[in-house]
């Protein structure tokens, strides 16, 4: 099986996207959409099956645990993502679904590649592959001002830090003469300060893409303008996508070298947590609201990452799932409710619970489960994250998240409270199309079971992330 | 094996779910009755198939739960052995039987609470199997915690009721007293050990590898049965359960979840038995509980609370049993008790169902009005008083074999007084209520089939287990000859006190009371008991909540209050930071890449 497989299985889902939507003319709205998730419902099934190990482009490609571990939570999610963009409305696209579908895939593509890439060219090509298809993306609506507004930001500054990255990535080809990432990694033995330099510059690059303080201001714009399903999936696919590259480059075969990264991500771990949690808390829109809790979540995972080991590279791995779940099950009770009251603002959740008990109790859950409360997948996230930081003789950060999580449950249960103790405004329940409700099924059994039973996905994480020490 | 056990577990649990989930269905009220009931005949099914196929080894499964460096932390599995299948079969069938009870004898229930009385049953039987199940310390807890709850819900069931809603704190309250040392004594015995797993333990056990010094653990975690079991001096909760419907009392308050203490005494027998000393305390509490509780219900007038104290007492001769170092003798009088005690409280539902009161001075010559109801409170009489050959005549002759052979003379003598004491509060309950002189009021009738076909069941089983023991002579091998003489003379001159104070008249009840004048005044008022606790709650708690309730309103809520202040004013100011400019968004990633630069030359 060629390292490929899932690549090219992509590739060509794009095509016949493609194809569909030139010939189906106004009907193909629906169609395009229909043939994008079946896609990708193959292939996640191809992710779990198939085995595409091995190497290719003399070791600038590779396909192992990490990789497929990664894949499939980009395929799972973007499949999650897809479906709930299925019940929007038609005005939302204006005969230009397949646009929007070929962007979301080609950014897939993007992050696919980006997991795989171990040579600087081909991760910074993966890397605007992913990243490009975004800005459009968030500028879909583009009739509302808006949207075009936080589009145009998103870009500027995405381009900038592109900008970083790439004048970073020169200094780091220009200390270890060669952009294959083992090369780089053993260039860093003796931590010669120019290769830190680039490589701390690739840092802040990474940083605007997994929306860490003080590089996350695109995020609350964007996330506010541009249609919930998409923001749903643009809050966890690339950001995964950016710690699976962080892995690569900052820890997959540096060594003791490693220590090197310890303080400095713990710092911006530290940062990120606070001021997502404190950003978070005056917040009356509840999609700004989960943007600014985000950054506080990409702050855990920072956590894991700063202790710059197997076990906290794994459970990175294990937050990111949860996260999957918790967070994209959370944006889409927020669409749900938004269509229906035509407000993201907190007081569309009102008496919620007697509206829809059911949704109700799913928004509660996906709740409990980002704020880290047991028996939610949450809780164990937050738990071995924490866990690691604290084997890595990080105590004062692991004091920090804990001390923080406490505020975080302030804002969390604010909308628990709208939707429980305060009364309805209106009596009638909220209409649910029957994709959404899948996808929130889907997002509640996620959460359900991973909190009841962590155990398979931590072994597996675990396994994923051995490699790389 | 594996399938089966899990689908006992699983069906009621199955059930809750769907009743917890779907309100329409729930408060369809028969509808969720009938899917409660299917599922804990299912169980039953289940339950029975396992229990008819011999068992050469005991089985364990464990699947991993919490994952730690070394091996996993907890797990969460099955533990099957011959004990945990008899009474998964106790559960289930006792269960199923309350459940097909209960849907005559709370007909008058509105649809939504006769829904929610199902959807508790449910979460009971899938609580209590768990427990049963459970192969560690820490599934054991979690499931032993679920049926605490189970049982706060289900005595205040009816929670307009004041004193139902009073008992059912008063029933959490105390229990969870003994489980804060069953908590505590968890986790020391795993700071000791290193492990919550039953399996292991028990090898550790007999390899003689446990560590030294585990008589306080093991205390603390007999407390958690002294809580759960109704031991002295936290007995006292469970009369006052009587609030809850008759149908709960059978099931949980009687056969089921007060056994839950003497069942993980018998489960964790190997290591209560690594600590003698530990082992002589629930030998003399138990025989203690039993003969002060049998005191008690001889002035009890409330039906459902004599039989309340009857179990009280009863449980005590499990502990006994337990203490004495037989814990096949506690387990089966466990069995046969849950068995008859159901039955007991069955019946007497249906009595209170019939004459509308629970003050057996107010009923009289029910036996000719309820004949069958009748036949069967009898038969539970008989079996409670140890009459031969009925299952309480060999269970009790086994618990006393057990406490004489363990030289344990002074519990051995509070027992057999006990005994005596039992067959006369019983009887005493027979004559006045059943047979005596006064005509009850109204027409009373005997109870629908609903609820006769599951007395009638208990019933032919309380007989069938004892003419068993009878015709195989179990249970008595080891006793001294002479006790099975004894043990029927005691009951016996239980009885005739009865006859000659309630039925005959030849000695008024008033004039035995003047005789025993200063015992009589003490067991009326409990002994004081009740006050004392109350006292002790008032006093200590209140005083102690009303401390920390002024520490925590002025000193620790100004500071959070404090704090909180600060961290809103300290988000709203940082929000700031958010122009909406996008020169700024830029200016943020340079000045972010400068600090990452700084941070690094500062951490070299």
């Amino acid at each position: 099986m060629t390292p490929f497989a899932l690549e090219i299985g992509v590739a060509l889902l794009m095509l016949i996207v493609l194809g569909a939507g030139l010939i189906g003319g106004d009907g193909g709205r629906r169609r395009t959409g229909a043939i994008t998730a079946l896609g990708l419902v193959v292939l996640v099934a191809a992710a779990f099956t198939l085995r595409p190990w091995g190497s290719a482009g003399g070791g600038a490609f590779v396909s192992d645990r990490l990789a497929r571990f990664a894949k499939r939570l980009f395929l799972g999610s973007t499949l999650i993502g897809v479906l709930a963009s299925l019940s929007l409305p038609g005005e939302v696209f204006r005969r230009r679904a397949t646009e929007y579908y070929l962007l979301l895939l080609s950014s897939l593509l993007g992050m696919m590649v980006l997991a795989s890439a171990r040579d600087l060219i081909l991760l910074f090509v993966a890397f605007e592959l992913m990243s490009i298809p975004l800005y459009a993306l968030a500028g879909f609506r583009k009739r509302e001002p808006e949207a075009v507004e936080a589009a145009l930001k998103f870009f500027l500054v995405g381009t900038v830090s592109s900008a970083v990255m790439a004048y970073g990535l020169s200094f780091v080809y220009g200390t270890a003469a060669t952009t294959a990432l083992p090369g780089v990694a053993r260039a860093l033995e003796g931590q010669p300060p120019l290769l830190v330099f680039g490589l701390l510059a690739v840092l802040a690059g990474f940083g605007f893409k997994i929306a860490a303080f003080p590089f996350h201001m695109w995020v609350p714009d964007t996330y506010e303008a541009a249609s919930t399903p998409f923001v749903a999936w643009l809050s966890v696919a690339p950001k995964a996508a950016g710690f699976v590259a962080l892995f690569r480059i900052f820890l997959e075969g540096v060594g003791d070298q490693v220590t090197l990264w310890m303080p400095i991500i713990a710092a911006l771990a530290a940062v990120t947590i606070v001021g997502g949690n404190l950003m978070a808390l005056p917040q009356q829109n509840v999609k700004r609201l989960l943007a600014y809790s985000g950054i506080a979540h990409i702050g855990y995972m920072l956590v894991g990452l700063a202790a710059v080991s197997a076990s906290g590279t794994a459970m990175v791995l294990f937050y990111l799932v949860a996260y999957v779940f918790a967070n994209m099950g959370a944006f889409l009770v927020v669409e749900v409710v938004a269509r229906s009251e035509g407000t993201e603002h907190l007081n569309g959740f009102r008496g919620l619970a007697q509206r829809s008990p059911l949704l109700a109790v799913a928004m509660l859950l996906f709740l409990l489960s980002l704020g880290g409360i047991p028996f939610v997948a949450g809780f164990w996230a937050k738990l071995y994250v924490l866990w690691a930081a604290a084997e890595a003789g990080l105590y004062w950060l692991v004091l920090l998240g804990a001390i923080l999580t406490v505020v975080a449950l302030f804002y969390y249960l604010v909308i628990a409270r709208r939707m429980y103790i305060d009364p309805p405004t209106r009596p009638e329940p909220i209409p649910l199309a029957p994709t959404m409700a899948l996808c929130v099924i889907v997002c509640v059994l996620g959460v359900v079971v991973l909190g009841l039973a962590p155990s398979p996905l931590v072994l597996a994480a675990l396994r994923a992330a051995s490699r790389l020490f | 094996m594996t399938s089966l056990a899990l689908a006992v577990l699983g069906l009621p649990f199955l059930a809750f779910l769907l009743l917890a989930l779907a309100p329409p269905l729930r408060r369809h009220g028969r509808g969720a009755a009938l899917v409660s009931i299917a599922a804990i005949g299912g169980s039953l099914a289940a339950a029975l198939r396992l229990w008819l196929v011999p068992l050469e080894a005991t089985v364990v499964r464990r699947w991993e739960w919490i994952p730690a460096e070394d091996g996993p932390l907890v797990s969460v599995g099955l533990y099957i052995d011959p004990v945990g299948l008899a009474m998964l079969v106790l559960v289930t069938l006792v269960a199923f039987l309350v459940q097909v009870y209960s849907w005559a004898y709370l007909e008058g229930e509105t649809p939504p609470s006769l829904g929610r009385y199902y959807t508790y049953q449910s979460l009971f039987a899938f609580s209590m199997l768990g427990l049963v199940l459970a192969p560690n310390f820490v599934q054991m807890l979690i499931f032993w915690e679920l049926v605490g709850l189970c049982s706060y819900l289900l005595i205040g069931f009816w929670y307009d009721r004041p004193a139902a809603a009073r008992a059912a704190v008063k029933a959490f309250w105390t229990t969870r007293l003994g489980d804060v040392g069953f908590v505590t004594g968890i986790v020391l015995l795993w700071r000791a050990t290193g492990t919550f797993d039953f399996t292991a333990l028990f090898a550790a056990a007999a390899a003689h590898r446990l560590p030294a010094g585990l008589s306080l653990t093991m205390f603390l975690i007999y407390l958690g049965a002294v809580g759960k079991s109704a031991q002295f001096p936290l007995h006292i909760w469970l009369p006052d359960a009587m609030e809850g419907p008759t149908p709960v009392s059978a099931l949980i308050h009687a056969a089921t979840m007060v056994a839950a203490g003497v069942f993980m005494v018998t489960r964790a027998f190997p290591l209560f038995a690594a600590t003698p000393p530990v082992l002589g305390l629930i030998a003399w509490v138990g025989a203690f509980t039993a003969l002060l509780a049998a005191t008690m219900a001889c002035v009890e007038t409330d039906i459902k609370r004599v039989l309340a104290y009857s179990t009280v007492s009863q449980l005590g001769y499990m502990m006994a049993a337990a203490g004495a170092a037989a814990p096949q003798a506690a387990f089966f009088h466990l069995v046969t008790h849950g068995l008859f005690k159901a039955l007991l409280f069955l019946a007497a539902g249906a009595v209170i169902h019939a004459v509308g009161t629970n003050d057996i001075r107010e009923m009289g010559r029910l036996f000719y009005a309820l004949p069958q109801t009748g036949t069967v409170f009898l038969v539970g009489t008989l079996a409670l008083s140890g009459i031969w050959p009925l299952s309480g005549f060999f269970s009790k002759e086994a618990v006393l074999a057990a406490v004489w052979n363990a030289r344990l003379g002074v519990p051995f003598a509070m027992l057999a007084l006990t005994a005596l004491l039992t067959a006369a509060y019983m009887f005493r309950v027979v004559f006045l209520a059943f047979f005596g002189d006064r005509q009850p009021g109204g027409h009373p009738h005997d109870a629908p089939a609903v609820m006769a076909v599951p007395l009638w069941i208990l019933a032919i089983l309380t007989v069938a287990i004892g003419v068993r023991g009878a015709l195989t002579g179990e249970g008595g091998q080891s006793a001294p000859r002479w006790l099975p003489a004894v043990s029927l003379a005691l009951a016996a001159a239980g009885i005739g006190v009865a006859l000659v104070t309630y039925q005959l008249r030849l000695v008024s009840p008033a004039a035995l009371a003047r005789a025993l004048g200063p015992l009589d005044f003490m067991a009326r008022r409990r002994y004081g008991l009740d006050a004392a606790a109350a006292a002790v709650y008032r006093g200590l708690v209140f005083g102690l909540s009303r401390l920390i309730g002024w520490v925590d309103r002025y000193l620790v809520d100004g500071l959070v209050n404090v704090l909180s202040a600060w961290t809103l004013r300290a988000g709203d100011r940082l929000r700031r930071i958010q122009t909406g400019r996008a020169q700024d968004y830029v200016y943020g990633i340079a000045v972010g890449f400068l600090l990452l630069l700084i941070a690094s030359q500062i951490w070299r």
